[in-house]
């Protein structure tokens, strides 16, 4: 059978603000779904607690709408009790990132095979709309009383340390590159994260659409330095409008006024990914100071760092980096038990009709026999 | 000279008396006789004071004792300790380290400051505590162990510092000496024990040869108070701890998800399972080609069976998942649960708090996840290595909001083997988080018992959906309303069972909903679970009478007081005047069931280990009947047979001189402060 889109639609409200970014993550895992034509009878969505959890319900998959924040241990239950199914997690940057963090990073050194897609808008909306733990020291949204005084995490970063295998980043509104990110994800063998960057419509006046239209920066315009530079280019992100220039545009940083008003970044070193606005990219390229990024450059851990690096400052969407060749938990399972994939624990038969237990344990009671 | 005796090895942590105590209580069990034996142990790796105490007897012994009969001490600490604690009987024996006499009390740096500091006000060096003993007519049987190793060290051409890891052996050889154990038997359990490494049997041998020599030379005519007797048993018995019984009942009963994260004294259970995770299994062969047919098995799977006379016998692995907290912990059980597997966590009290927010989403969801939970002295990080019942509320209330669950406590090693499958049973019938309530003395204690009857393993499963039910039902609801509260479950993963799961409220298919006539209906549904798990469980998984039903004095208790509870009434004669009520189902209360027992009861004791008699409370709460009497315990340590006797006695004659009225509630209470 030929699974459809609208196979995977259940019969429900979650009842997001008209035009929140989370109809088009949902659109983006549906259409994945699709595309992989996962088999909904072996799908389970596990969701947290927020806008992002509630929606999970929407999936005509099993669904586990489970605590704030502990998704990712009850997807690791079902996985390695059923290998067979696909586990996709939904959570928020508030659920993933703040109250969950510890999971989040433990589970990367376990590396089961489970996607995780994380909706990141920088507030906690269904409280209506406090800093999480990805909005940046500074920003004052609305909803905010004062600035900011926290520093934001690193998501990607901290993925990349703890073992997280595939990595990407999308924004909620380029549906089809974001499906194809998640489509990917579920796909690859081991953990993966993606991070999708989404507009709060209601609680964030600071990234809404239109900030992302200016400072989206696609994953294949990142150019790698092949030599380490005489003298350092220093990039900023603009963060306050100032004389011509958008908020989230970039910029040679060559005075103070510049430097007062923008996120900024230097760059040197050979090996490092950088990110330039496009004259100055194209003067680097033609003295060959820098090549363009490459498929296998996902696969370098040290490039997907600084691409990480850059990604505090810098909404960069793409594929970031991808382990090919990582034992999942599930593999490392099977070492110490050989049947585990043929008979695993949610399959095995552990009495007859009647009742009787069908597990001989006589020779370990044997051994207590004095 | 006696052979029933209390038995007791003390020495610093990590020295190896815990080996020397599995030797002995092996020996002793193997004669024939019966033991009851303890650990006790500070949260500590090296070096702080330890011990375990064994009574033993030729019939079964359930308790401990306070006071030892002998007493074996490898070092300064143990020997002031136990001494000062005056903790050593009238006529025992002694046996320690000569090297430990002259040590000041205020050099032993092992020891805890507020315990140094009121050995010192009276005694300045150890041998001073020895007019404790010699009160008691004692008997000093001093070993040279320093000789001893020393000998080793040069026969072995090792270090001194390495031939004194044999400490424990020495004092295991000399206790066995002194009751005139021959040496080739214990030569004989050595080489099983040790023979695979040539080194340390070589040690060993060497230690128990040169102590047998040592006693020998310089007791010419040692007089021996004690011996070891051969008792004939006929039935096959194990000597077994509550760790390990527990671990093995789950084996049997079907567990293949358990989770945990390292706690004393839970973390024993899970590695037990960790190191028995490949199992043998026996299945029908046409159930199983059956299974495959249907597509719920993969052909794989006969790669890893072997067909022997109708029956297959295939490996099945149980995953053992140490999850990175106790909220992971509990979490991952419950995903495992929802596949289908028999999934279960191992705790103890401070895990266990961590684990109640999901406690409330299993019992809202209905999910059958196991928590077996060994409790330990609190509140907070409390006494780690100490016991106590103090979570008997906690575990019946924790969580916010109201959804049912079961506790069921059981008394002694056995119970917790049967109830560790029983417990699965229960919560998939009734569908609902079940903790299995345990302590640090069921979790630490060996006892000698009857080989377990498998035979009277049962698995139920309660009402399940499989993919042919589900083809006949158009639409799966997971909450459907029933008459006895319960709804048909179906696994994630089965083909035509999908549905969601959510913590918010939710309708019959499993939706959110607020709606005001839902979450009434929803809510009494899950709650009408009950009333029908009430109507439905034996009795005896209830509640226990023990002794003579009719008599007008009960005693009520739960948990592992049992063992000592029971002993004391023997022991006092008291099988006719007292019964015992053993409350073993803690939550849904079986309120009806406990009324009828404390029917014509004049007088109720209950005894727990508590600070606030919380079975006492639960009791009144629910059957409006509060006890006369309240023993508790609260020091960390297990009840002795001295001290519940003494003060059950005064109970029953109405003395209540020794005890203490409490003005709130009008019971009169007494605490037991036995122990070192």
């Amino acid at each position: 059978m030929v699974y459809k889109k609208e196979d995977y639609i259940e019969d429900f409200n979650e009842g997001w603000c008209p035009g929140c970014g989370n109809f088009g993550i949902r659109e983006a895992c549906l259409r994945a779904f699709e595309n992989l034509q996962l088999d909904p009878n072996k799908t389970v969505v596990v969701s947290g607690i927020g806008c992002s959890g509630k929606g999970a319900l929407y999936y005509k998959v099993f669904v586990a709408h489970t605590l704030h924040g502990r998704t990712l241990p009850v997807a690791i239950g079902l996985k390695l009790a059923n290998p067979e199914l696909n586990v996709i997690v939904h959570s928020g940057d508030g659920d993933c990132y703040g109250i969950g963090v510890e999971h989040f990073v433990s589970t990367g050194r376990y590396n089961p095979d489970i996607t995780l897609v994380v909706f990141d808008n920088s507030v906690y909306a269904l409280t209506k709309g406090q800093a999480s733990p990805t909005l940046k020291r500074g920003e004052k949204l609305k909803s905010l009383p004062a600035p900011n005084i926290k520093d934001a995490i690193n998501p990607i970063g901290i993925a990349l340390l703890s073992g997280y295998n595939y990595i990407a980043q999308g924004y909620a509104f380029n549906i089809e590159h974001l499906s194809n990110l998640i489509a990917g994800a579920i796909k690859h063998k081991g953990l993966s994260l993606v991070n999708v960057k989404q507009p709060c419509i209601t609680y964030d006046d600071i990234h809404t659409k239109d900030f992302y239209q200016n400072a989206l920066f696609y994953i294949n315009n990142i150019l790698i330095l092949t030599k380490d530079l005489d003298k350092p280019i220093k990039v900023g992100i603009v963060k306050r409008e100032f004389s011509n220039h958008k908020i989230g545009e970039l910029v040679i940083i060559e005075n103070e006024e510049q430097e007062k008003n923008c996120y900024v970044m230097e760059f040197k070193k050979a090996n490092e990914a950088v990110i330039l606005p496009k004259e100055k990219a194209e003067e680097l390229l033609k003295k060959e100071c820098a090549r363009k990024i490459k498929e296998e450059d996902f696969y370098d851990e040290y490039i997907a760092f600084s691409i990480a690096k850059l990604m505090l400052n810098i909404p960069i969407i793409g594929k970031i980096y991808e382990r090919k060749e990582s034992k999942t938990y599930e593999e490392r399972i099977a070492y110490n038990i050989e049947s585990y994939f043929a008979y695993p624990p949610a399959k095995q038969i552990i009495c007859d009709e009647e009742g009787n237990p069908t597990t001989d344990i006589r020779k370990i009671l044997d051994s207590f026999i004095v | 000279m006696r052979n029933s005796f209390t038995f007791c090895m003390a020495g610093p942590q990590g020295s190896g008396i815990d080996t020397s105590m599995r030797i002995f209580s092996q020996i002793v069990g193997s004669l024939g006789n019966e033991i009851f034996s303890f650990r006790e142990y500070h949260s500590n790796i090296k070096g702080r004071h330890s011990y375990l105490i064994a009574v033993i007897d030729e019939n079964k012994v359930n308790h401990l004792r306070f006071s030892i009969d002998i007493l074996a001490c490898l070092e300064e600490d143990s020997l002031a300790t136990h001494l000062f604690h005056d903790d050593i009987s009238y006529d025992g024996v002694l046996i320690y380290n000569k090297a430990s006499k002259n040590i000041l009390i205020k050099n032993i740096r092992t020891m805890e400051s507020c315990l140094r500091e009121r050995i010192i006000e009276k005694y300045e060096k150890v041998e001073d505590l020895f007019e404790i003993a010699r009160k008691k007519r004692v008997q000093f049987v001093e070993i040279d162990f320093l000789k001893i190793t020393s000998h080793i060290a040069k026969n072995l051409n090792i270090p001194l510092r390495e031939a004194m890891i044999s400490f424990n052996i020495i004092a295991l050889a000399a206790s066995l000496k002194y009751l005139n154990f021959d040496f080739d038997s214990l030569v004989n359990i050595l080489k099983q024990r040790f023979g695979k490494n040539e080194k340390v049997f070589r040690m060993n041998y060497l230690a128990a040869e040169e102590t047998y020599k040592y006693i020998d030379e310089n007791y010419k005519n040692l007089e021996r108070r004690f011996y070891l007797k051969k008792v004939e048993k006929k039935e096959k018995r194990i000597l077994i701890d509550g760790n390990a019984a527990v671990a093995i009942g789950k084996i049997i009963g079907g567990i293949s998800f358990q989770s945990y994260y390292p706690i004393t004294p839970a973390t024993d259970e899970s590695v037990f399972i960790e190191a028995n995770q490949n199992l043998d299994c026996v299945i029908e062969k046409d159930e199983l080609i059956k299974r495959i047919e249907k597509g719920e098995l993969s052909n794989n799977i006969l790669n890893y069976a072997r067909l022997e006379n109708g029956y297959y016998k295939i490996k099945r692995g149980i995953v053992v998942h140490q999850s990175e907290d106790e909220i992971s912990a509990i979490g991952s059980a419950i995903g495992a649960a929802l596949t289908g597997a028999r999934a279960a966590t191992s705790t103890s009290s401070p895990g266990f708090s961590l684990m109640t927010e999901f406690l409330g989403w299993a019992g809202k969801n209905e999910i059958p996840v196991v928590i077996t939970h060994y409790q330990r002295a609190g509140p907070s990080t409390g006494m780690p290595t100490k016991t106590e019942q103090g979570d008997l509320l906690f575990s019946c209330f924790a969580s916010h909001g109201t959804f049912p669950r079961i506790v069921l406590a059981s008394g002694d090693i056995e119970e917790a083997f049967f109830d560790a499958i029983k417990i699965f049973n229960l919560a998939e019938k009734y569908q609902m988080p079940a903790i299995h309530l345990l302590d640090k003395i069921i979790a630490n204690s060996m006892q000698t018992l009857p080989y377990f009857d498998l035979s009277k393993v049962k698995i139920e499963r309660g009402k399940i959906l499989n993919e042919e039910d589900l083809k006949k039902i158009e639409k799966f609801k997971r909450f459907v309303i029933t008459n006895d509260g319960i709804s048909p479950r179906a696994f994630f993963g089965t083909k035509g069972a999908i549905h969601p799961l959510t913590g918010d409220e939710n309708d019959e298919k499993g939706f959110i909903t607020e709606d005001s006539y839902t979450r009434s209906t929803i809510m009494n549904k899950r709650m009408k679970k009950i009333e029908t798990l009430l109507k439905e469980v034996n009795e005896e998984d209830k509640l226990k009478i023990h002794f003579n039903k009719n008599a007008k004095i009960a005693i009520i208790s739960f948990g592992s007081t049992k063992g000592v509870i029971i002993d004391c009434i023997k022991k006092m004669n008291l099988e006719e005047k007292v019964k015992f009520i053993q409350i073993r189902l803690l939550q849904p209360y079986p309120v009806k069931d406990v009324e009828k027992a404390l029917e014509n009861v004049e007088m109720l004791i209950d005894v727990e280990m508590n600070y606030n008699g919380q079975l006492n409370l639960l009791n009144r709460m629910n059957c409006l009947k509060t006890a006369d009497v309240v023993i508790y315990k609260i020091n960390g340590r297990p009840i002795f047979l001295e001290e519940l006797s003494y003060y059950l006695k005064k109970a029953i004659e109405k003395d209540f001189s020794v005890f203490e009225k409490d003005e709130l509630l009008g019971f009169y209470k007494a605490e037991l402060k036995n122990g070192v």
